[in-house]
């Protein structure tokens, strides 16, 4: 007989009580008082959330969430910033280390509850597909994340699936690439991530993407899920923490000394075209955080140009590394017309040799140098 | 984090170690801890490192720091009960000297035990080899 694992559906809550909750279930679960469990996740009102280890003021436009009623947040999981709203579907799984089907590697089980996803997609013929390291893909436009965070003997991994997305207020609250919330800027934005919605005509009910879920699950991990409810303890526990995760100790406790990346754009006229790159570069860590690449040159996949930007984020910001990540991108196979593994290090030179006095930090003008081939 | 792979981690003899994979080394009054080969490998590239401040008191298996890599977020734990004396603040600016270095430069922090029982309470290397070992072995992780 399968496993029993606890089916937990609380339906929407403020980011405070889910991330309180989250450190609740890893909690219990690792003094082995529960079964394991895959919650579902949904938040009402929309948040955004930092990663762990992230610092409030780089990721987020704290004036702009304030404005629109955005809660803050920050996870007890790794990874990025998200906008998170009732459109999408949050679920996470907490089990022991002792579950046989996930007993391998970090990347391995990534892409097994990767795999949860893919399945539950194909009840609506939505062909999607593995992207390392954590992420889903639906022909190269991402459908959805994962993250995780080991407690003592147990983890949490958890994942969003795109079943609706307000692209253009997740740009406005979350600190991204981006010089000037254009239209052009919104739908480049729009190619990267995709929805059930845009996918399938309309969103699914909810109900039905969880009960997908679930299926997938039961079948990927040869467990049976069983509706359940906290324990009194756990209950208690939640009553007793939840209050100082919407405190600023929590949210606001990662202070860096640059309190902002610094976000430089370049351009470089190569054979095939120009090249454009806007970079968030953190410069306490000397790190790429993340990139944005844009232009008028010719590629095929088309996705090749994600894979890229992929490729840079968190990549070191010294040029041997840069020429390594360059090279293993090339390696994969994009066929770039005229644009070589040069053109985007003459790019990437650039960015590195902006000089931070004369660039601002931040998202208010960053410099724009050109080049030619 | 379990692991399937059969890789020989280094161990140094020049130290001891947890079952939670961290390394303890005993210098003329302070303790020096930080990550064993086998964490620094199966977290892969390491992106953030967060240490307490000297000061905090320190409880044995209880976090105290915590390391991400692919947005994977793991706890590091005190081997034995004390106070921390000092952080490696360089791991701030440079946290994949836990990849690169881990036994050496990439140290976590410096405390100081509360019992002088502490040190012979940690697994000689010997020890600490046997575990990897178990850890290696089919069904268990």
């Amino acid at each position: 007989m399968a496993n029993r694992w606890r089916l937990l559906d609380l339906g929407p809550l403020p980011a405070w009580r889910q991330m309180a909750l989250d450190a609740v279930v890893i909690r219990h679960r690792a003094q082995g008082k529960t079964p394991n469990t895959l919650r579902f996740m949904q938040f009402q009102p929309h948040a955004a959330l930092v990663g762990y280890h992230q610092a409030l003021s780089r990721e987020i436009h704290q004036d702009v969430a304030h404005r629109l009623g955005i809660e803050l947040g920050r996870r007890i999981t790794g990874g990025g910033a998200i906008y998170m709203d009732a459109r999408q579907l949050g679920w996470e799984i907490c089990l022991g280390q002792e579950v046989d089907a996930l007993s391998v590697d970090p990347d391995a089980v990534y892409r097994t509850l990767s795999e949860i996803v893919v399945q539950a997609l194909k009840r609506w013929d939505i062909p999607a597909q593995f992207r390392p390291v954590n992420d889903v893909e639906v022909k190269g436009r991402k459908i959805s994340g994962t993250g995780g965070v080991q407690w003592d003997s147990a983890f949490i991994y958890q994942g969003t699936l795109l079943v609706d997305f307000d692209v253009a207020t997740m740009l406005q609250v979350l600190k991204l690439p981006i010089e000037k919330l254009t239209d052009k800027v919104i739908r480049s934005f729009q190619e990267r991530v995709v929805t059930m919605a845009e996918l399938l005509g309309q969103a699914p009910p909810m109900m039905e993407v969880k009960a997908a879920i679930i299926e997938a699950l039961e079948r990927v991990l040869d467990v049976e899920l069983v509706p359940g409810v906290l324990t009194e303890e756990e209950e208690q526990d939640w009553l007793t923490s939840q209050e100082s995760y919407r405190q600023p100790d929590w949210i606001d406790r990662r202070r860096p000394p640059h309190p902002d990346y610094r976000l430089v754009e370049v351009a470089y006229k190569a054979p095939g075209g120009l090249m454009r790159a806007a970079l968030q570069l953190d410069e306490s860590r000397q790190r790429i955080q993340r990139a944005f690449i844009t232009g008028d040159f010719f590629v095929e996949p088309h996705r090749a140009v994600l894979d890229l930007e992929a490729e840079l984020k968190d990549a070191p910001m010294q040029v041997g590394a840069l020429q390594q990540r360059i090279h293993r991108h090339y390696a994969a196979g994009p066929k770039y017309l005229g644009v070589t593994e040069e053109h985007w290090m003459n790019l990437l030179r650039k960015a590195l040799m902006t000089d931070p006095a004369r660039d601002s930090s931040g998202h208010t003008g960053g410099l724009i140098a050109h080049g030619d081939a | 984090m379990a692991t399937s792979k059969t890789t020989a981690w280094t161990v140094k003899d020049d130290r001891r170690y947890d079952t939670r994979h961290h390394w303890v080394k005993t210098g003329e009054r302070l303790l020096t801890v930080g990550i064993t080969d086998y964490t620094q490998d199966t977290a892969g590239e390491i992106l953030y490192v967060a240490l307490p401040e000297p000061g905090t008191t320190l409880v044995q298996g209880k976090p105290f720091g915590s390391i991400e890599s692919g947005k994977w977020v793991g706890q590091l734990y005190a081997p034995c009960d004390g106070t921390v004396i000092a952080a490696n603040d360089q791991l701030a600016q440079e946290p994949d000297l836990l990849n690169r270095d881990p036994y050496q430069t990439g140290w976590l922090i410096k405390m100081a035990a509360s019992s002088e029982d502490a040190w012979e309470n940690l697994l000689t290397p010997d020890a600490y080899r046997e575990h990897l070992a178990g850890l290696d072995e089919p069904g268990n992780g």
